[in-house]
């Protein structure tokens, strides 16, 4: 069974519908990419998910229905989410933003064990543990970010944009970081407008536009689709 | 000369300790909520007449506890009525800033009038321990020297629960970033819950001293309120660090303006120095301009 299930999902925000009809399947230890424009509805996918959007149709997670549920208990039930934004709390340490992410947990040696892998994860938080957060540069907040969602010891971790306006070099510095969770068997839900950089990690993948999923399959079959070559990805 | 300097010093210093207890509730209530509770003030009250009714034999003959069971009534009572002032009235309004503001205050205004109701007008005196000792060529209250060490041990504690444990750093993250204490797994609900916990024990307890100070009396809510608005502003909104730090710079003003000029203008450097504030440093001392957004 899926660990993650969305069925016939339709949210709308007034008259405007931002879903419509999306089914989407995350198997355990998988990394599942979901790519589509700007607008095509992929955070408020990402948002109805964790709880914090009202839907119609059937979102599962582990088999319980999320709106029967609390987006708390989400967290606590490993289902943790990264945000666009990052939502990092601006006048705490780097040390302190991870130890919120380890807040609801009480197994003192296993959030111990976390901070040693994310801190070995990127080096760079490593050295800054005492800056605040606000001083740092964009690519150091999202590995903040990623770090912070990893010290909640996820099952399944949704990544929203997580190269959204990083300088090159930085991105390959999260790509790693990525192949490294990929190993360690974490199940990703990563949501991207750079479909480059989406085809790259994720095993299955799906085109969503203007609120629908258009298309789906393998990474291989949509890197050969000849539609998606031409609007996503390029002549790169 | 000396003497009196001293005096003023120590008299000052006492006297921030208590406005300290009642600013940093109120910062924190605003810091976390975004909620300017201007019952805050009634709140205070609140602790003062508590103490008054189960300690002083002038108020209830019949109830004379000892003075400890009349402090620690105080903060526990205050503090329920702080839980229940957030679970019954601000949670339903908090979004809509100016029907927050006018409901709390009206709330002040009618704790005023039901005290007059049932306690009369006149100011009515409570102690908490007789004598004092010599300290510098200046005289102290016992009650003032243990308003200043309680003072102290509060904010410690305070201090120690927003930065070592994950239940009060939660506080303070909710403060920062909603979403991000969302994300985090925190209950936003029992956080709010917490902090008007904490600021209504805060403010029971400051009531107290002000009422071994100056009395009971049914508008004594309304200048701590206005120096604890004006310790907030001047320590920067949302900080708990800057309250303290604006408590202590408004008690300071205030006895330099008595010895200097008078007890009738107490109040008025402080106005000053709000507008001084509000004009050229809006964000305070410390100021993380609005962290709540």
């Amino acid at each position: 069974m899926p660990v993650l299930q969305l069925e016939d999902v339709d949210v709308s925000y007034g008259k405007t519908q931002a879903l419509r009809n999306v089914s989407l399947e995350v198997e355990e230890g998988e990394i599942v990419g979901v790519i589509g424009p700007n607008g095509a509805g992929k955070t408020t996918m990402l948002d109805s998910i964790a709880g914090y959007k009202e839907y119609s149709g059937s979102i599962t997670y582990d088999g319980t229905e999320v709106s029967e549920t609390s987006s708390g208990k989400l967290v606590n039930d490993g289902l943790v989410y990264c945000t666009e934004d990052r939502d990092l709390f601006p006048y705490f340490t780097v040390h302190e933003n991870l130890q919120m992410g380890a807040q609801f947990r009480s197994d003192d040696g296993a959030v111990q064990e976390s901070f040693d892998f994310v801190y070995d994860l990127f080096p760079r938080l490593d050295e800054r543990r005492d800056q605040e957060a606000q001083t740092m540069s964009g690519g150091e907040q999202q590995m903040l970010a990623l770090g912070r969602a990893l010290m909640s010891d996820p099952d399944v971790l949704m990544l929203d944009e997580p190269t959204l306006g990083l300088a090159p070099v930085i991105i390959d510095d999260i790509s790693e970081a990525l192949e490294r969770l990929q190993d360690e068997g974490l199940t990703i839900l990563l949501v991207e407008q750079n479909s480059t950089f989406a085809l790259r990690h994720a095993e299955r993948l799906y085109l969503l536009e203007q609120g629908s999923i258009e298309l789906s399959g393998t990474a291989d079959e949509l890197r050969d689709d000849d539609y998606i070559r031409d609007a996503y990805v390029g002549v790169t | 000369m000396i003497g009196a300097i001293a005096t003023a010093i120590i008299q000052a210093t006492l006297v921030s300790a208590v406005y300290a207890l009642i600013a940093i509730g109120f910062t924190m209530i605003f810091g976390v909520a975004g909620v300017l509770n201007l019952a805050h003030g009634a709140l205070l009250m609140a602790g003062a007449y508590v103490y008054g009714i189960v300690v002083m034999r002038n108020i209830v003959p019949s109830m004379t506890y000892h003075p400890a069971v009349g402090v620690i009534a105080g903060i526990v009572v205050v503090a329920i009525l702080s839980l229940l002032l957030y679970e019954l009235l601000v949670r339903w309004v908090e979004d809509n800033v100016v029907i927050t503001f006018l409901s709390t205050v009206i709330l002040a205004v009618a704790s005023t009038e039901f005290l007059v109701w049932i306690f009369g007008g006149q100011n009515i005196r409570i102690s908490l321990i007789e004598g004092q000792f010599a300290l510098a060529n200046a005289r102290v209250a016992y009650y003032e020297a243990i308003g200043f060490a309680v003072s102290w041990i509060a904010i410690a504690l305070l201090w120690f629960y927003v930065t070592q444990t994950d239940d009060g750093r939660s506080i303070l993250a909710t403060s920062m970033s909603e979403r991000g204490a969302q994300l985090t797994g925190v209950n936003i609900r029992m956080v709010r819950a917490k902090t008007w916990i904490i600021a209504g024990a805060l403010a029971g307890l400051g009531g107290m001293f002000l009422g071994f100070d100056s009395g009971l009396s049914p508008l004594m809510w309304l200048n701590p309120l206005a120096v604890a608005f004006i310790a907030v502003v001047v320590g920067g909104i949302g900080s708990i660090k800057g309250s303290v730090a604006g408590a202590y710079l408004i008690g300071f003003i205030e006895q330099i303006t008595v010895e200097l000029i008078g007890n009738g203008f107490r109040g008025m450097p402080t106005l000053i120095l709000l507008v001084g504030f509000l004009l050229f440093m809006p964000q305070g001392l410390f100021g993380r301009e609005f962290a709540h957004e």
